[in-house]
């Protein structure tokens, strides 16, 4: 009985750790480890992101956005939040975030281990953004 | 309304470069630009009333949605030129 106890926690345990690769709907930002540092687009370099190991932010010139703290303010006035890291794995980090009932995208592709280029609303092209 | 952009530039740039594909459409629910070159400034802004007013443009406070800091959008008169920009002034310049 002790025994069999045992092998179910062992299952339940195993498929129940979270990893790189897992994704999912989560309270914070976990991006993977090959995206986090400072990113900046490859042509005139004032815009871009800074990823952490438990946020994302947009990075405007001088300027950062957190995306954490901005849903942790909004969640904090009782509104509706939440994010979804859809993919995470080596090569690709694709999430969302919903404040209320706006959705936002992004999805990042890596390139080489000092660029990756972005796969957002634009048809025509994408932009490269380069590791700091 | 839609408004397609030729040229762009940085606050702190001198010359303008080719905006393909920019553009900024007023609609009930916001201002929405659509900025390639830029998806950081991408995205729907709301404005807050005129905070400032001169014989060839208008000032408006704005705030972009998802983001909880003050931006502003200045508007040629003539419609020729758009800007959007941070309160430490750093930002973009559109025109038509």
């Amino acid at each position: 009985m002790k025994k069999m106890f045992l092998v179910l926690f062992s299952t339940v345990f195993l498929f129940g750790c979270s990893s790189d690769g897992d994704s999912g709907s989560n309270n914070s930002f976990n991006p993977p480890s090959w995206i986090q540092g400072k990113w900046l687009e490859e042509n005139l370099g004032v815009s871009g992101y800074r990823f952490t190991n438990n946020d994302v932010m947009s990075v405007i010139m001088t300027t950062e956005f957190s995306f954490g703290e901005q849903i942790k303010s909004v969640n904090n006035v009782g509104a509706n939040t939440s994010i979804n890291e859809e993919i995470k794995t080596s090569t690709e980090y694709k999430f969302s975030y919903t404040l209320q009932s706006s959705t936002q995208y992004f999805h990042f592709v890596k390139v080489s281990n000092t660029k990756f280029r972005d796969e957002l609303n634009d048809p025509d092209g994408y932009n490269l953004y380069v590791k700091q | 309304m839609k408004i397609y952009f030729k040229k762009y530039k940085y606050t702190h740039q001198i010359f303008y470069s080719s905006a393909t594909g920019a553009s900024l459409d007023i609609t009930n629910d916001g201002i929405i630009f659509d900025l390639p070159m830029n998806p950081q400034l991408s995205g729907t802004y709301f404005t807050f009333g005129e905070v400032r007013r001169t014989n060839s443009k208008i000032t408006y406070e704005a705030r972009k949605l998802g983001y909880s800091s003050k931006f502003f959008i200045d508007e040629e008169i003539d419609g020729s030129k758009f800007s959007i920009y941070l309160e430490n002034l750093e930002g973009i310049i559109l025109k038509k």
